[in-house]
């Protein structure tokens, strides 16, 4: 789902990107402007409410290359690299155990920029 | 164009977006990472774009490389850009310095810098580039009287020739680091370096000396303080010093005009950094080490695969001051005659061998000056604000002045604004000693870097509960900036205390009894031992007293100027320096410019005095051995009895002795064999009934005694620190086990009736007096009495002397036993003791309600009789 109508930061009005979290405009504090969050068993990311309008995009999660159900998803930013931290699991049967993984930042907004709609998770070292 | 990851991971160059660079903003723009919304710069120098000016009318300019370069005024990082307004060109040269230096090395060659980059524009060079091809050995160089180096330049691929004039030669200048480290074994966790520059000849008051004309900077990888001059001026303005807390990567000069180096506006007329090749290495294992923190000299001693392969303990070794320092540039041999204090580390120690530190600390200003600092002394750096006074060098200057010593014990220091932070004094000096102390272990024993640094410190029992909670405080301190300065792990602990210590290093000399006699600058500890069941020694007499080598070196002073024994304009301080470098002290007893000839015959009086009232208590102790019943051994039917045959061997320990081998021209024997006749004068000479009946107990014993050195110890000031490495048994608890003993030493009447014996033991812990014992190929052998004695020892009563009444009034008077006649008596140094008086009775029975002695009396005179009044003895 997307606008025509350019997203922007309410604060600064500068230009929002898809996969971006904060204004990088700003020398500190910056606006929080997207989020990322668990929906329907994909990753979704979106705007806040520190933008005008809003957009989101949708990514399925793989784990060695196949399609996981993604069940939580938290954002890392302290993380080194920052993440989003996954519990994953099995599509096709809910009741089993979740597994930990992560998807670097980095790697989600290149995804959405690139216009991908699937993005590969790490598991945990 | 290739800018670094933001930590987080996120890369700029893949987020589509432009900024409009404005020119107040700098060289530096500030922005957020849009992944974690901290802090992120875009450094323009890295893109190869310059900032000149400053606020609105901040000029940005780029390289300029050929005259067809297209305009622009727009920079990309990848998918995102930077606009400019106006986007200017500058050529390369333009961001160098003028001119550059060029130094002439020992061997004749002219060095230069590497980099002739300005400070201010060091970000626009690939540093890590360059590193690489210094490495590989691609340098700068002189051909044909200029200077040309290949710079690679950050926003341009291809590498970029620069060329500058050498107007300036310099000689005679040292630019070094601190510490350096072999090749191949730099150690990456090591955070304190030293930069210094420093004249090295006359040559270098171009640069230093009364009109400086330059400027010292270095930089490490943070970056931390970059641009701020190292500027701390030492040796008279012969030298220039910094301290860094990580490795410098590149140190540079800027050469102003003479007369104005320490002014920041000053232009620099040439100038340039030299690279510093990065650490590589990490310590890995462990050493061990014993701390012998003395009054006057401390002695290290190490132990570990760092040392050796066979587990020896070893001193610090002297090292090469081309090893101990990282010449970038080498104009000569560092000089020897400094004209102010140098606090730059020493490579070599002081001694014979060359392996022991100065109990001091050395301070760029007076030490009247240097106490309004005290409020910030945890802030002091070594090398900055204090140093170790350096071996082999010749002060030009009134070193005492800038030197503080006798800090190890607080009453030394009475009087002095540095008592107030005493442990911080202590804790910088522990600190610099034992990172000097590796450093040269690991440059003298190229074995490697140990990782783990466990050392035991040791103290003398004499010392009070405030003086050891001092030490304790300051290991603690050392500790922990210890394993901030070097990144290593340290571990501070209290060992064995001095006597323990020390005679933990002792063979196997077949005696039944061992006395270790340790005398340092500041104390005598005296430790006896006897072997009173077949392999399980115990201590009889362990003390300790403020009568040492320093009151040898005070009574040479004398009281007075006409008193002293010295030469000329000799102080104290020039004396001590004199014996601590010394090989042997005949070469300083016989230095006209250290002693007066006209009065050798005081200071050997003196000398004679000085050992005469120690080795007296010494021999009263032994005798008491025997009378105080202390000596006998447990038989084979478990009774105590003295032994039939009993070899006492004695152990003259630590520096303190080296005068007594003056006097009787024999450095080996100590004074073992005056003290042995002294005792067995004493012990046939005590009239009582009870002295005889311990004479028949000895009848036909066969007494002997030995002077024994040291197994596998390389001198007698090193014996306390091996010992640390081999005594694993901790020092006494203070507040639990027996502490001090020693014995009376001289008769006291009690309440003007109640004699008691000078043979008595104190014991400041014992709540009445001690209880006597229970049974839980020398030379001169003596056969005591005629015959073998029938009776068996355990028929003599126990000692007649009982507990103290309550408050009771002691009487000193003058009693058997005398001194020998040659030792000025005590009622003849002090008449009636009315000096003396108040402290006997303070020493002896500090609360005034004592059911016994808390310390003997002769060792009270000792302290405060003896050795002041050794200041007036004549010749």
């Amino acid at each position: 789902m997307s606008d025509r109508k350019p997203i922007t930061c309410n604060a600064c009005s500068g230009e929002v990107v898809p996969g971006i979290l904060y204004c990088w405009r700003h020398p500190a504090s910056p606006p929080k402007l997207g989020e990322i969050v668990e929906d329907h068993g994909q990753l979704l990311w979106r705007t806040t409410a520190a933008c005008s309008g809003k957009q989101e995009r949708a990514l399925a999660v793989l784990l060695d290359g196949i399609e996981v159900q993604v069940r939580t998803a938290d954002e890392v930013h302290h993380a080194r690299p920052a993440r989003v931290s996954l519990e994953v699991g099995n599509p096709a049967n809910t009741g089993t155990a979740a597994t930990p993984v992560y998807v670097p930042l980095a790697s989600l907004l290149d995804a959405l920029l690139a216009g991908d709609e699937q993005v590969e998770a790490m598991r945990l070292a | 164009m290739a800018v670094d990851k933001h930590p987080c991971g996120f890369d700029l160059s893949r987020l589509p977006g432009e900024w409009k660079v404005q020119p107040k903003q700098g060289s530096v723009i500030p922005l957020s990472c849009p992944l974690c919304g901290e802090h992120l710069e875009v450094r323009l120098q890295a893109l190869g774009v310059l900032a000149r000016g400053s606020g609105d009318k901040t000029e940005f300019l780029r390289w300029k490389l050929s005259a067809t370069q297209a305009a622009g005024t727009t920079v990309a990082i990848g998918q995102f850009k930077l606009r400019f307004g106006v986007l200017g060109t500058i050529e390369p040269r333009e961001i160098c310095y003028p001119t550059m230096p060029a130094f002439v090395s020992d061997n004749g060659e002219q060095v230069v810098p590497s980099l002739p980059v300005r400070r201010e524009f060091f970000d626009c060079v690939d540093l890590p580039k360059l590193a690489r091809m210094w490495q590989e050995g691609q340098r700068a160089d002189i051909i044909g009287g200029e200077y040309k180096v290949q710079l690679p330049l950050n926003g341009h691929d291809e590498l970029v020739e620069i060329r500058r004039a050498v107007k300036h030669v310099f000689r005679d200048v040292n630019l070094r680091i601190w510490p350096n480290w072999p090749a191949g074994r730099r150690l990456s966790e090591w955070k304190f370096y030293l930069v210094g520059l420093a004249a090295s000849g006359p040559g270098g008051d171009a640069l230093l000396g009364a009109s400086p004309r330059v400027r010292m900077f270095a930089r490490g990888a943070s970056s931390k303080d970059w641009g701020k001059p190292l500027q701390c001026a030492q040796r008279g303005g012969e030298s220039l010093v910094g301290a860094m807390d990580e490795r410098p990567s590149w140190v540079g000069l800027e050469i102003t005009d003479p007369g104005r180096g320490s002014d920041e506006a000053a232009d620099a007329v040439a100038g340039g950094f030299f690279f510093v090749p990065p650490a590589t290495d990490t310590a890995a294992g462990e050493v061990r080490v014993g701390l012998d923190f003395g009054t006057s000299n401390t002695c290290v001693a190490l132990k570990g695969e760092m040392i050796s392969d066979d587990q020896r303990p070893a001193l610090v070794p002297k090292i090469d001051e081309r090893e101990w320092n990282l010449y970038l540039l080498h104009g000569g041999p560092e000089v020897k005659t400094h004209k102010g204090p140098d606090l730059w580390p020493s490579p070599t120690g002081f001694g014979a061998k060359s392996d022991l530190f100065a109990s001091e600390l050395l301070f760029s200003r007076p030490k009247v000056d240097q106490h309004r600092f005290l409020d910030s002394i945890e802030a002091w750096r070594y090398g900055i604000d204090f140093g170790l006074p350096s071996a082999g060098a010749e002060p030009a200057f009134s070193e005492s002045e800038f030197t503080l010593g006798d800090f190890k014990w607080q009453e030394l220091l009475t009087g002095s604004s540095f008592v107030r932070r005493l442990e911080w004094v202590q804790a910088h000096y522990l600190t610099a000693v034992l990172m000097n102390a590796y450093v040269r272990a690991m440059l003298g024993y190229r074995r490697g870097a140990a990782r783990t640094v466990s050392v035991q410190w040791s103290h003398p029992i004499s010392f009070n509960k405030q003086d050891l909670r001092t030490l304790q405080e300051a290991a603690n301190a050392a500790q922990d900036m210890l394993a901030r300065l070097t990144g290593l792990d340290w571990t501070l602990a209290i060992g064995a205390d001095e006597s323990v210590a020390a005679a933990a290093n002792a063979g196997d000399p077949g005696a039944k009894v061992a006395v270790y006699l340790d005398m340092g600058g500041g104390s005598t500890d005296v430790a006896i031992k006897l072997e009173r069941r077949p392999g399980k020694w115990e201590d009889v007499y362990l003390t300790s007293v403020r009568y040492a080598g320093m009151s040898l070196l005070a009574a040479y002073q004398g009281q007075h100027k006409g008193e002293s024994c010295m030469a000329g304009k000799t102080t104290l301080d020039v004396l001590r320096r004199r014996v601590r470098e010394a090989p042997h002290v005949n070469t300083v007893l016989s230095d006209p410019t250290l002693f007066n000839k006209n009065q050798e015959a005081v200071t050997r009086n003196r000398t004679f005095h000085f050992y005469g009232y120690l080795t007296e208590y010494v021999a009263r102790m032994l005798a008491a051995g025997f009378l105080d019943q202390q000596f006998k051994i447990v038989d084979a039917a478990q009774n105590l009895e003295f032994p039939r045959e009993l070899k006492i061997a004695m152990f003259f320990l630590g520096n303190g002795w080296r005068f007594h081998g003056w006097l009787t021209g024999n450095d080996q024997a100590g004074p073992g064999k005056d003290i042995w006749k002294r005792m067995m004068e004493l012990l046939t000479a005590e009239k009582s009934d009870y002295a005889d009946r311990i004479r028949a107990a000895l009848k036909g014993a066969r007494l002997s005694h030995t002077v024994e050195r040291l197994a596998d110890v390389p001198h007698e000031k090193a014996a306390v620190a091996f010992g640390l490495l081999k005594e694993a048994r901790k020092t006494r608890n203070p507040d639990s086990e027996a502490g001090t003993s020693g014995i009376l030493g001289w008769e006291t009447r009690v309440d003007g009736t109640t004699p008691i014996p000078w043979f008595a033991m104190y014991n400041p812990k014992a709540g009445g007096p001690p209880a006597p014992a229970t049974s839980s190929g020398p030379s001169d052998v003596v056969v005591f009495g005629e015959e073998p004695s029938a009776s068996g020892a355990g028929e003599i009563e126990t000692p007649w002397y009982r507990e103290l009444p309550a408050s009771p009034s002691l009487d000193w008077h003058d009693t058997a036993p005398k001194l020998p006649l040659n030792l000025e008596p005590p009622f003849e140094l002090d008449p009636n003791l009315n000096m003396t008086r108040g402290a006997l009775k303070r020493g002896c029975m500090p609360t005034g309600s004592q059911r016994w002695f808390a310390k003997g009396p002769y060792e009270v005179m000792l302290e405060e009789l003896f050795r002041p009044k050794l200041k007036t003895i004549g010749g």
